[in-house]
């Protein structure tokens, strides 16, 4: 009986552990946006306890984003020497926010300029960076963007 | 048979030196209504007007105009066609989707390619009132240009206008369509031909002259240049596999259809799969998928699709991108039928042939009918010989159809399963005529050749054959062209006794694959490819030293597609099915992914040991890859037998007893073939991997008839103390004889109690050790040491070799002796990291070696580091690989090696190992030199040398900087394997 006792507070204790860590889902309005259109996504958060959201950033790897893209001077970038498919480029600068218990419960809603972004088929990573007031460390989180700016004209 | 096509491209290109019409780019694109009044079109020139009789050069009286620009995702047209007789225009065909006769009714033809060898066309038949029929074209492979043509997605905009006297026709014809994959190389070629009737008479007429009758000579055709064309999106190729897994659902029935993109645009592309299913040429289905392509690598779906009855259909692929752009076609004419009678082969178990070597000759079949009011079948064999139908009753729906073959004549027999609807499964079974050579493979995993066992053992990258028994089987990524050049590499090694698996990706290319690169296995198998293929099955199957194929060395990591192997096998099966398919993968993933392309599987195992006693895998995850490959087919095993350089750590060499372990965890989970990797890699440089495979592969073959034999560990149990779930134990029987083989994968030690009552009072000799064991009704225990390896028979083997003790010491022996006593030029063995640090001179107290010149400085082994140090690690003679020795660059006129001791040591004897070449040594005179008061002066010199060994003996010097020059020497050969200096000749204490 004890030993049934002590799986059943470990398993509970893994679950809340599990349920602490913050997590995130992400959903694009459209996977498909005219050049310049703002990408607009709904990030569905799930906070621990002691868990903020500290701020979100997009990033993207020269691998995945298409050839104009990398070969513009339009975002910071760490080159990767070794391997330049893995020059990793800012995108979007780190943006800081307080969301609301509204957004917590309905998600959400960030609205990434494209102004920047060349036509083409882009993986972007979206980032968030949670802060635990309880163990004092940051933690990030990255979820895909996968979409396409159309070429002018297209629809 | 495609020379003449190339020939004429040829000519024709050297002929034309600029483009006949050059096709600007628009940016607003005109509205397909078959009128001219776009904006686009008032601003171009009408072209052409000069059409012609079609194979003359007669000018027509009905003429034919154009106008064309393109966006780079559409080539638009607007052609005018006059007609004085415009109430008879011939339009039978209208309305009707995919009518093959299109060209007999007034209609325009335009065909298209981009591929320089023209060995593809796309076609267009489009008539006066805007109805479309489009046929790829592929080359026959003749002398003459002819071309097959198959029906395509007519996937075009189109709109006409009849008007008094001329109809004119507007069209959009997609680049996707236009097979040219983005090939830097596309050379746009295009020909508009009419097909007029209107005049009562058959009058065909074309833009360009051609030389015959007809609008299939595609070299004649005009060049069009086409300004500001974005090519590169287009750089893709889909492929889908043949419609599988039929099934029945309350709503109907469905397949399943593997799709596969492949992404060669340089950058990451999503891209949109739309499949739709046609029955008489009428949507039945549809299905969309979006396909994430990493940059050059390829995505893949498998598509779930439905349909209501059993019958012929079309699969109508368009791919394109999220911005609704097409990039690419694909039609498939297939048959989708829900036959509900599952079949499933017993015997024969081994690729449904039945081999002249094979004693078995019974075929057996279990038959399911998945139709509950089904009793019967009717079951017939056709083929070779052909059998009267029979009834099959069934109970509770199924039934075992058999039948001995033992006296069918040689050949291919069908047999056909048929129910009461008449709809039938059908199974092949190839009886095959004798080959000398002949390899099947029995149910329990074991290689059989000319049907008796065979067990490979041998080493991946010998590079050259051994007279060594037991390293019976040689592999490498050799590969030779013509396929014929095979043959000597087979011959080298079978005249050894060696059987050799090869590659079969034979290509004029050579080493730098180009028709079989990595990059040319993400889509399906080309026509091309499966001829080269074919053509090398053809060449080496008879050749009694071929094993068998090696498909792919861990493709999971240049991302190939399992599909592509999975074609290669079944070309390989169909075209020399007496050889099987050798598949190696590193992970549990990727063994099963492309477990279609293996007859046998291959798991590489790597543990990786470091100095400080971790690996970055457990040793007894060997036994958890084999088990995992045995449960999917039959499996070979490839220990590691080199020392990997891993990051952060000093990697050391697997020890004897390390490699011993891996391999019979291997051989006791079900493996029946222990191939080491790898001779060429990293291997030759310790006396452990220099030692160790031959011990373990003689072992090996002195057992081979049990390993060979059934694994019946139901008869025995065993209990370990303390318990440990990764001692990996097996019981083997063969001919009465019986062997426990068992291993310990802990480092520590293990007690185990085995129990087999079968075994009763009786003692058990011990493989490769002395004594024996004692059982007493069937009982026995045994101490296991950390990592101990232990193998108990019944019978002990014939021939008695070393006991694993003495090969232990042997090897301890051999290590220390690489450093020999008074040698001052001796380093020794030390690790890979050490070897590099010394290399650089980044470990003080140790002599410094420099080369006048190295070719190996950029070998894959020893790229940057270069092969000095093993000038003076204490290993020559047979066992040194040729990638230790020293070879000068090809332009170094005096090779010289410069040693610098860390102190002024005296020196009188300086003895050099040559690389014997014919039996002589290639070094033939030279000088030493060593450093006194700064300077370097010659202390002696040798000549008409000739011997292995060169000794030089001179008045003894004292000096810290030393200088070996060859100054005669046999260019472009390997010349010293080491060098060793004494105070004097006595010193030498070999």
């Amino acid at each position: 009986m004890k030993k049934i006792l002590s799986i059943f507070v470990a398993v509970f204790a893994f679950t809340a552990i599990l349920s602490a860590a913050p997590s995130m889902n992400v959903s694009l309005e459209k996977q498909c946006i005219q050049p310049g259109e703002p990408l607009k996504i709904t990030v569905q958060y799930q906070l621990g306890q002691d868990e903020k959201i500290s701020c979100y950033y997009v990033r993207g790897f020269a691998a995945e984003m298409p050839k104009a893209a990398q070969d513009s001077n339009l975002f910071n970038c760490r080159v990767n020497k070794k391997d330049p498919r893995w020059t990793n480029y800012d995108i979007v600068k780190p943006v800081f926010f307080k969301i609301t218990p509204e957004e917590l419960a309905n998600g959400k809603i960030i609205t990434i300029d494209t102004a920047k972004l060349p036509e083409g088929d882009y993986k972007l990573r979206f980032y968030t960076s949670f802060y635990n007031s309880g163990t004092k460390k940051y933690s990030d989180l990255y979820r895909y963007l996968v979409f396409c700016v159309a070429a002018s004209g297209e629809k | 048979m495609k020379f003449l096509p190339f020939f004429a491209a040829a000519i024709t290109a050297f002929s034309v030196t600029a483009a006949d019409f050059v096709i600007s780019r628009t940016g607003k694109t005109p509205v397909i209504d078959g009128k001219s009044d776009d904006a686009v079109w008032q601003n171009l020139p009408w072209q052409g007007e000069n059409f012609v009789r079609l194979g003359t050069a007669e000018k027509v009286s009905v003429q034919t105009r154009f106008k064309s620009c393109h966006n780079s995702k559409y080539w638009f047209f607007l052609i005018e066609c006059s007609e004085p007789d415009i109430g008879n225009l011939k339009l039978k065909s209208s309305g009707r989707a995919y009518a093959k006769n299109r060209w007999q009714d007034d209609s325009l033809e335009l065909t298209f390619s981009a591929d320089p060898g023209l060995l593809s066309l796309v076609k267009y038949f489009i008539n006066a009132s805007g109805d479309v029929t489009v046929f790829d074209l592929k080359d026959k492979n003749l002398t003459a240009p002819a071309y097959n043509a198959a029906l395509t997605v007519p996937a075009v905009k189109t709109a006409s206008v009849i008007g008094k006297d001329h109809w004119t026709l507007e069209t959009a014809i997609p680049f996707a369509a236009i097979p040219f994959a983005g090939s830097s190389e596309a050379k746009w070629r295009f020909c508009i031909g009419r097909n007029r009737y209107a005049g009562g008479k058959e009058e065909l007429s074309t833009l360009a002259i051609l030389s015959r009758p007809q609008h299939l000579t595609p070299h004649e055709f005009p060049f069009a240049q086409l300004q500001d064309f974005d090519k590169d999106k287009y750089n893709i190729k889909f492929s889908a596999g043949d419609p599988k897994d039929f099934s029945q659902s309350k709503d109907g029935y469905s397949f399943k259809q593997k799709i596969s993109v492949v992404n060669r645009t340089g950058y990451f592309a999503l891209v949109k799969v739309n499949t739709r299913l046609l029955y008489r040429n009428k949507p039945a289905a549809s299905v969309e998928k979006i396909l994430e392509l990493p940059q050059n690598g390829f995505g893949s779906a498998v598509l779930d699709i439905p349909f209501a009855v059993n019958g012929n259909y079309a699969l109508e692929h368009t791919v394109s991108n999220l911005a609704g752009v097409p990039l690419a076609f694909a039609r498939q004419e297939i048959k989708a039928a829900y036959i509900p009678i599952e079949t499933t082969v017993i015997a024969p178990h081994y690729r449904d042939c039945i081999f002249a070597s094979q004693p078995e000759k019974l075929v057996r079949i279990a038959v399911k009918s998945k139709d509950a009011k089904c009793e019967n079948l009717t079951v017939q064999i056709t083929g070779e010989k052909t059998f009267p139908p029979e009834k099959l009753v069934l109970a509770g729906g199924q039934a075992e159809f058999s039948r001995d073959f033992s006296q069918f004549p040689d050949g291919s027999y069908f047999i056909n399963f048929t129910d009461q609807a008449g709809r039938s499964a059908v199974v092949r079974i190839r009886k095959l005529p004798y080959m000398r050579g002949e390899v099947w493979i029995k149910p329990n995993g074991t290689m059989m050749v000319d049907g008796k066992p065979f067990i490979p053992t041998g080493w991946f990258h010998i590079t050259y054959p051994t007279d060594k028994k037991y390293f019976n089987t040689n592999m490498d990524y050799i590969r030779f062209y013509p396929p014929e050049a095979n043959l000597p590499y087979l011959d080298r090694f079978w005249a050894k006794g060696m059987k050799s698996l090869l590659m079969p990706y034979s290509e004029k290319s050579g080493w730098s694959l180009k028709l079989f690169a990595f990059s040319e296995r993400r889509g399906e198998l080309s026509r091309i490819q499966r001829e080269h293929i074919v053509a090398l099955a053809k060449a080496v199957r008879h050749h009694e030293g071929l094993l068998a194929y090696y498909l792919a060395d861990e493709p999971e990591n240049n991302d190939m597609n399992p599909e592509w192997f999975a074609e290669v096998r079944k070309v390989l099966l169909e075209y020399d099915p007496y050889h099987p398919c050798v598949m190696l993968n590193q992970d549990f993933n990727a063994i099963k992914r492309y477990i279609d392309s293996a007859d046998i599987t291959f798991p590489d195992c790597y543990p990786n040991y470091a100095e400080d006693g971790t690996s970055r895998k457990p040793i007894w995850r060997t036994a958890e890859y084999v088990k995992n490959a045995v449960s999917l087919r039959p499996t070979w095993l490839a220990p590691q037998a080199f020392c990997w350089k891993q990051p952060g750590k000093k990697s050391r060499p697997p020890t004897l007893d390390e490699m011993r372990n891996q391999a019979w965890q291997g051989l006791i989970n079900g493996c029946k073939g222990v191939i080491f990797y790898s001779h060429y890699d990293n291997s030759q440089m310790y006396y452990p991997l220099i030692i160790g495979p031959d011990f373990i592969a003689q072992e090996i073959q002195d057992v081979a008839n049990l390993i060979a034999g059934d694994i019946c560990n139901s008869k025995m149990k065993f209990t370990v103390t303390p318990a440990d779930p990764y001692f990996q134990c097996s019981l083997f029987e063969a001919g009465g004889e019986k062997m426990i083989a068992a291993v310990n994968t802990a480092n520590a030690v293990r007690r185990v109690d085995f129990s087999i009552p079968q075994l009763g009072n009786r003692t058990l000799a011990i493989l490769s050790e002395d004594g024996v064991i004692n059982v007493k009704d069937g009982k026995f225990s045994v101490e296991f040491q950390p990592l101990e390896t232990r193998i108990f028979l019944t019978a002990a083997p014939e021939e008695r070799h070393q006991t694993a003790a003495q090969v232990r010491k042997n090897i301890a022996d051999l290590e220390a002796s690489r450093i020999k006593p008074g040698n001052l030029f001796a380093l020794g063995g030390n690790l890979r990291q050490d070897i590099e640090e010394i290399t650089l001179g980044k470990q003080p107290g140790k002599l410094r070696f420099a080369l006048s010149s190295d070719s190996l400085i950029n070998d894959y082994i020893h790229r940057g580091v270069g092969i000095g140090y093993y000038l003076f690690d204490g290993i020559t003679g047979v066992y040194a690989s040729s990638k230790l020795h020293w070879k000068p660059a090809r332009n170094d006129a005096e090779p010289a090696v410069s040693v610098t001791l860390p102190q002024a040591e005296k020196i009188g004897f300086i003895r050099l190992n040559t690389v014997l070449t014919d039996g002589t040594s290639p070094v033939k005179s030279g000088a030493i030199y060593a450093e006194i008061d700064g300077k370097m002066v010659k202390c002696a010199e040798f000549k008409n040398e000739s011997n292995e060994w060169i000794e030089i003996k001179f008045p003894a010097v004292s000096s810290s900087k030393w200088q070996i020059k060859i100054t005669g020497f046999t260019p472009r050969k390997p010349l010293l394997c080491e060098i060793e200096a004494y105070e004097s000749a006595g010193e030498n204490k070999q």
